[in-house]
């Protein structure tokens, strides 16, 4: 039995991990403040879309079994191809958890750690995800698939506990801001599925290769729905989001949930799954860096490519500072 | 002057020189001297010279200085003729009635098969009145195999090593002149503690023995708790000084062969001088040696064992030690008790969620406590907070301080009330605790919701059944209650994502350690929670077993109507 090879859980996880990171940190807020009242028929409208989407380039991936998006642009492209798809990825993966962890700390840095450094946090999330790594990809993969549930519970749990204070009034008007606003240039908000990018790299590694779609589409409408009951428990709950509160969306809803005398405020209970998340997501993303670094450049040995990915992480982690 | 000068010379006098003083010089690891000396004593075969064995074995078990050994030389009457013969044994080990009576009263005394000088015949025929016979050529050694010993066990063994070995077990090995081989007879006898209640593992309702330090003892309840013919015992030897008998014990028809193989082999391949007690064996076949994980589980129930042996496990019986390893195992397995097959699936499912529970309290509660009064105050209710606030207000030290004093102190507490005479644990646990913790309180030096924290810590500590995961548990919870201290909730989440990670990394005779759930399989057909005793329909799918289904999908026949 290969080793490194995923099944379909963990390999939907995976996509998860990537794409609700995405979701928890300010995603719901950004749909709400583009499309007013419409923003749950623009997440319908945004999903369906992804789900073309992704028919469409599993049809152009199917001639290629077993194929990641780097064999298939050395197939099409030879080297150079290969080489330039290679740099475009890690470009794209660094940037978009640098800029992810750096929000994501600059929160916890506002809500509980006002005297230290955002860096200080970013540091600390950049340096679990070099253990983990060192620990194992495989154990990252297997620890995700036990956070994730608990992931999803959670948007659940705050939908439903968020529900005593809603006012379902304030899903109309039905259009919003407008068609243009929720169909037009809402269709912008597409890029919610973002972390759908790591679902071209996963091909050779799965158990079942006749999954992949199963698992892309397993993927987008899990997110999907968590993106909706975000987005829903938000807009139900407040009237509108102040200009400027450029904070965790989901968890301004956490933060008006009651829980009678037991407890008195649960967003920090949140805030520890949502570490969690964002771990894993780094982890993982870390992990690929590396993985197409190494496929890219036939490296046997993709340890080092670990710490070139923290390095170029700090750096961009501690660039804006 | 002179009186300066003795004195500061007998101060400076080195008393590790003066003569007087006994020292023992220390060894060097790289010496290497005597294994050798050890290793051409080695392979050594049975001499046909009954003196030349003699001096052998006089050799090898320093029989000058050594008391308990006993060597008995006499005369053996075979075929009416007279061979010097020689009897090797232990004192104590060995039944001195067996030997007397079914060793050397047949062959020193005279009697009807000693005394017989006729030919063994095997076939005869009667032909045109001649009579052909065919007959046995006469040899010594089948011949007292065969007519003399009247004993169930014997074996003719030509190495000495299994001789000593056997001798050092029980046994006594019998040399006759001209044969180059000894009858290793088996004679043991010795005292051994009687079966008795388990001491740390009760339950109520269910079988109520527990092992004993004897391996035949051992082996033999498990043969008897398990009746079945596949049932295979096999036993091996570990440590090249202390030659211990170990036995692995598995169904031949449900195991797996590679899991039986790989048990076999790593034991076979312990290169150690001795292994005193099965604590320490899991060391020497552990997966993963770097952590404080185990990764096998140590019982003293039998039928403990036996229901692991019917899941497909394989069991590690250890002479001198009342607890058999099982292997593999899974992080949910320390959560289990045998009380949980004997009652109702609805209770066993409250006794492990109870369990469950008291795990993550025991781990995490002092960290959580730091991490929420310090960083995370908003989750508590005000008056909580409040009354928090004020029990703390004359306490001198940090929370973490003040914790880590109190978990310290109870640790000792418990080293103490562990170490001690039993009679003395008990007061040992109520000064230490009682008595103590009041005081402390009274003294300021804690605030009072800590000791609540830290004995709602110590008692979930103990719904957590096996001693050796216990261990970790407490090793990790310093780790989190100084994480909490450092950075609240994130800090915990740091510390339980690599412990995760961790856990997911390790494995246990190949079985990941947190299967089924990780690598996650949909389809397994085990769980932490246990279904209904009739609808435990397969074995654990992560062991491999060749006998995937315990049960028939039907188990219930009964209510079957005709």
């Amino acid at each position: 039995m290969n080793k490194t090879k995923m099944n379909f859980v963990e390999a939907t996880f995976l996509l998860l991990i990537v794409m609700l990171s995405h979701i928890i940190l300010n995603l719901p807020n950004l749909i709400i403040k583009s499309t007013g009242s419409s923003a749950i028929i623009n997440v319908l409208y945004i999903s369906v879309i992804t789900i073309l989407f992704f028919l469409v380039i599993n049809k152009l991936f199917s001639p290629f079994p077993e194929k990641d998006i780097i064999d298939v642009s050395e197939f099409l492209g030879g080297k150079l191809l290969k080489l330039i798809t290679c740099i475009i990825y890690t470009i794209y993966l660094l940037f978009a958890a640098s800029i992810l962890i750096v929000d994501f700390s600059e929160m916890l840095r506002i809500i509980y750690f006002q005297n230290a450094k955002t860096f200080i946090i970013s540091l600390i999330f950049i340096i679990v995800s070099i253990i983990a790594n060192k620990i194992g990809f495989k154990n990252i993969i297997k620890a995700n698939t036990l956070l994730i549930p608990i992931v999803l519970v959670t948007v659940l749990f705050i939908f439903g506990a968020s529900l005593n204070g809603t006012n379902y009034q304030r899903l109309f008007p039905i259009m919003g801001y407008g068609v243009n606003e929720t169909f037009v240039s809402g269709i912008s908000n597409v890029f919610s599925f973002a972390g759908l990018i790591i679902l071209y790299l996963i091909k050779p590694s799965l158990k079942d290769e006749k999954k992949f779609k199963k698992i892309g589409l397993t993927a987008i409408i899990i997110s999907a729905a968590y993106l909706l009951f975000s987005v829903a428990s938000l807009l139900f709950l407040f009237p509108f989001l102040t200009e400027g509160v450029e904070t965790l969306s989901v968890y301004m809803s956490t933060r008006a949930i009651q829980f009678g005398s037991v407890f008195q405020r649960t967003d920090a209970i949140f805030i520890l799954i949502w570490i969690f998340t964002f771990l894993s997501y780094l982890s993982v993303v870390i992990g690929y860096i590396a993985k197409i670094n190494k496929k890219t450049f036939s490296l046997s040995n993709s340890s080092p490519l670990v710490y070139i990915a923290r390095n170029m992480y700090v750096y961009n982690v501690t660039s804006p500072c | 002057m002179s009186f300066f000068k003795n004195l500061l010379g007998s101060l400076m006098t080195d008393d590790i020189d003066s003569g007087d003083n006994f020292m023992i010089k220390p060894t060097n690891p790289e010496d290497t001297k005597n294994d050798n000396q050890e290793k051409s004593n080695q392979n050594q075969n049975v001499y046909p010279s009954l003196d030349v064995n003699l001096e052998y074995i006089s050799t090898r078990f320093n029989l000058l200085i050594n008391s308990d050994i006993k060597t008995r030389e006499f005369l053996i009457y075979a075929k009416n003729k007279q061979y010097k013969a020689l009897l090797v044994y232990v004192d104590g080990l060995s039944n001195n009635d067996s030997i007397n009576d079914f060793i050397l009263k047949p062959l020193m005394l005279r009697n009807k098969s000693n005394l017989y000088d006729g030919d063994q015949v095997i076939s005869e025929a009667v032909a045109n009145n001649i009579s052909v016979r065919k007959v046995k050529k006469f040899n010594i050694g089948d011949y007292i195999n065969n007519c003399l010993i009247p004993q169930n066990d014997v074996e003719m063994v030509n190495s000495f090593d299994k001789i000593i070995s056997d001798i050092i077990s029980g046994n006594c090995a019998l040399f006759i002149d001209t044969l180059d081989f000894a009858f290793d007879i088996s004679t043991k006898k010795f005292e051994t503690r009687s079966i008795s209640e388990p001491k740390n593992e009760v339950i109520i309702k269910g079988s109520q023995e527990a092992f004993v330090e004897n391996l035949r003892t051992n082996t033999s309840m498990i043969r008897r708790n398990l009746s079945n013919e596949n049932l295979i015992v096999e036993h091996l030897t570990i440590g090249k000084v202390d030659q211990n008998a170990c036995a692995v014990c598995y169904l031949k028809n449900i195991a797996n062969n590679d899991l039986v193989a790989e048990v076999k082999y790593r034991l076979n391949n312990i290169d150690v001088d001795y292994v005193l007690a099965v604590g320490e064996l899991e060391q020497f076949i552990k997966d993963d040696l770097d952590t404080s994980l185990p990764e096998a589980i140590a019982t003293e129930r039998v039928d403990r064992v036996v229901s692991y042996l019917l899941q497909g496990r394989v069991a590690i019986v250890y002479n001198g030690c009342p607890y058999v390893l099982i292997v593999p195992i899974t992080i949910f397995d320390f959560l289990k008790s045998q009380e949980d097959a004997n009652i109702s699936h609805f209770g066993a499912n409250l006794l492990k969620f109870v369990r469950a529970v008291s795990l993550f309290i025991t781990l995490l509660l002092p960290g959580m406590y730091i991490a929420i009064t310090t960083y995370h105050s908003e989750l508590l209710p005000t008056d909580l907070l409040f009354s928090i606030v004020a029990s703390r207000s004359s306490v001198p030290f940090m929370v973490l301080v003040e914790i880590l004093i109190m978990e310290l102190a109870f640790e000792i507490i418990r080293e103490a009330g562990v170490r001690v005479p039993s009679p003395l644990g008990s007061t040992v646990g109520i000064v230490g605790t009682l008595i103590l913790g009041q005081a402390a309180v009274d003294a300021s030096i804690v605030s009072p919701i800590l000791v609540i924290i830290v004995a709602i810590t110590a008692i979930t500590s103990f719904a957590v059944l096996d001693f050796s995961f216990g261990f970790h548990l407490r090793i990790f919870r310093f780790a989190y209650t100084i994480l909490g201290a450092l950075a609240g909730f994130m800090g915990i989440a740091v510390g339980m994502f690599i412990h995760l990670l961790i856990l997911c990394s390790l494995k246990s005779f190949g079985v990941p350690y947190l299967a089924p759930f990780a690598p996650m399989n949909l389809n397994s057909s085990s769980a932490y929670f246990l279904k209904p005793a009739w609808k435990r329909e397969f074995r654990p799918d992560f062991l491999g077993t060749k006998k995937p289904r315990a049960q028939g999908h039907m188990s219930l026949k009964w209510r079957k109507k005709a």
